[in-house]
């Protein structure tokens, strides 16, 4: 099975995702108090944090994907878990 | 004692800044940059990142009297040989630069700092390497996102996107905004192809938007300080996203002039052996400590410069050509090469604050030594400009001078002339010769055997 995002070329799928997210994540993040001695910008930090949650979370889907899909396979096709998935995803 | 007057590019940090006593450059660190100055040493992130060649090192000379009252202690840091701006670095140079700055924002936060700006001109190439000389650039880490986020889109990001989607010269658009190319202004230039690529479309398109959209946002209280994980986690996930958007950015190079030396149509190959071979005697003979090679080309001439460990700054109007001589010295390892985008027509100017934050090209001169070889024409029948001003140029950028005088005849200069009037009745031999003495002495006069195209070697006088 191939991960997503592990080809940036062909992952338009991904993107619209991102896209989709960011755009969400925009309107509705609040952001930590920081100091600076340069302008960092309301906007910008808002925005950095916005798809820095994005990003995260991409990197833990990223990590679990193998687990999701199990999880998924099993609640949509009504199969038992596959024992197996968990084995490779340790091993590799 | 140690008062000297400040280099103006460093007045907006409290933490410090720059003083230049003597023709040395030192810095002041204030009481307010104490705590941070102290923790990049007992972290061992200025060990580590010194000895990868990302930092500048310094002595910290303790405080040495000064009649700042705000004033805890004054480094001297290793002196940069030649102070440049990013609007005069090839798309490559710039590349490296954002890389580097992010290297170090990555080392940083693993050992609990990280970087409060990302001002691309606090990078210079010293040792043909990217290098941070602003020490005071690292503070404490804290929690929430990364402050030198939009600097860095500004700075790096955006002019290079700029030069590998839209064209290389809009790079320069750098020149025109001393903190970044503003990011809409970026979003508004880029291909419509590029809102579908990762690195632009986050980082540069919705970044413009969501700092237009958010701008007004009233900022929410204090967090409190259980959100740590929420500070390195996220910030390391920024990072590496923009480390992947800058090394998926390419440019290839192309250019009129890169070719040159390979067609060398208007050398025969004996007088070309014979240039080089004076060139490389009279460098061995006088060995400058720094030269500036004007109009540079592909480095082939500075090339014999480095190779005797002669610091030189390769200028050429072609970011090709520029390019190219940073790709290959980077490859060959070179310390002593600095290549730059430069038009002798327009060289950079003062710029920033009071005319004092960046440096004009005159003013950071003058080399020991300047090379200008086939481009005296350029300046002269293609640029119209008088040979007593080009005179006076050479004589403002440099004490000894080898020029070559290339005559009306050569094809390059015929090719010029070929659809337009010859209003250089001044332009031969005699009036080159007479017209630069008034401002050197010729050393040496060579006739390069094509029997056309002379070598001199002058000094100032």
């Amino acid at each position: 099975m191939k991960l997503p995002h592990t080809d940036g070329r062909s992952d338009v799928g991904g993107k619209l995702v991102v896209v989709t997210v960011a755009l969400l994540a925009i309107f509705s993040v609040e952001t930590e108090h920081v100091y600076a001695y340069i302008d960092p910008g309301t906007g910008s930090l808002l925005y950095q944090t916005a798809i820095a949650t994005v990003l995260g979370v991409g990197i833990l889907l990223r990590s679990n994907w193998r687990s999701i899909v199990r999880v998924f396979g099993a609640v949509f096709k009504g199969h038992p878990p596959d024992p197996g998935a968990k084995a490779r995803t340790d091993s590799k | 004692m140690m008062m000297g007057h400040g280099v103006s590019g460093s007045f907006r940090d409290p933490a410090g800044h720059v003083f230049c006593r003597e023709g040395i450059y030192y810095r002041q660190v204030n009481h307010a940059g104490r705590e941070d100055y102290e923790r990049l040493q007992s972290s061992g992130l200025y060990e580590t990142l010194t000895a990868a060649g990302l930092l500048i090192p310094h002595d910290n000379l303790g405080l040495v009297d000064t009649a700042e009252p705000e004033a805890w202690t004054v480094l001297r840091p290793r002196q940069v040989p030649f102070i440049s701006y990013p609007h005069e670095w090839a798309f490559s140079q710039l590349r490296d630069a954002a890389l580097a700055t992010l290297e170090i924002q990555r080392r940083a936060m693993a050992a609990g700092m990280s970087l409060k700006d990302a001002n691309a001109a606090n990078i210079q190439f010293v040792d043909g390497r990217p290098l941070l000389i602003d020490t005071l650039s690292l503070e404490r880490l804290t929690a929430g996102p990364w402050v030198g986020y939009r600097q860095f889109c500004q700075h790096f990001l955006a002019p290079l996107a700029l030069a590998s989607f839209s064209d290389q010269r809009l790079s320069r658009v750098s020149q025109l905004f001393v903190d970044g190319v503003p990011l809409d202004f970026a979003s508004r230039l880029l291909p419509l192809s590029t809102w579908l690529r990762r690195g632009p479309l986050l980082h540069l398109h919705l970044h413009a938007v969501g700092e237009r959209r958010l701008a007004h946002r009233p900022s929410p209280a204090p967090a409190p300080a259980t959100s740590r994980a929420t500070g390195a986690d996220l910030k390391e996930a920024v990072i590496a996203s923009l480390r992947r958007a800058v090394q998926r950015l390419r440019w290839q190079p192309d250019g009129a002039w890169k070719d040159y030396y390979e067609r060398r149509e208007s050398y025969t190959a004996d007088a070309d052996s014979q240039k080089q071979s004076l060139v490389a005697e009279w460098l061995d003979r006088a060995r400058p400590a720094t030269l500036w090679d004007l109009g540079a080309n592909t480095g082939r001439f500075s090339r014999l410069a480095t190779d005797l460990g002669v610091r030189t700054v390769a200028f050429d109007q072609d970011a090709s050509c520029v390019e190219r001589m940073y790709v290959d010295a980077r490859q060959r390892k070179d310390p002593y090469l600095l290549p730059l985008v430069m038009d002798l027509t327009n060289p950079s100017p003062a710029m920033g604050w009071a005319h004092e934050e960046r440096a004009s090209l005159i003013q950071r001169g003058p080399a020991e030594w300047v090379l200008a070889l086939a481009i005296l024409h350029h300046l002269a029948i293609g640029n119209n400009v008088p040979l007593d001003r080009i005179a006076r140029f050479m004589r403002s950028v440099g004490r000894e001078l080898v020029i070559e005088f290339v005559p009306k005849d050569d094809p390059m200069v015929r090719a010029m002339l070929a659809s337009r009037a010859d209003v250089f009745p001044e332009y031969d031999v005699r009036g080159f010769e007479s017209i630069f003495s008034r401002h050197f002495l010729i050393e040496r006069r060579v006739e390069l055997r094509d029997g056309a195209r002379v070598l001199y070697w002058m000094r100032a006088r």
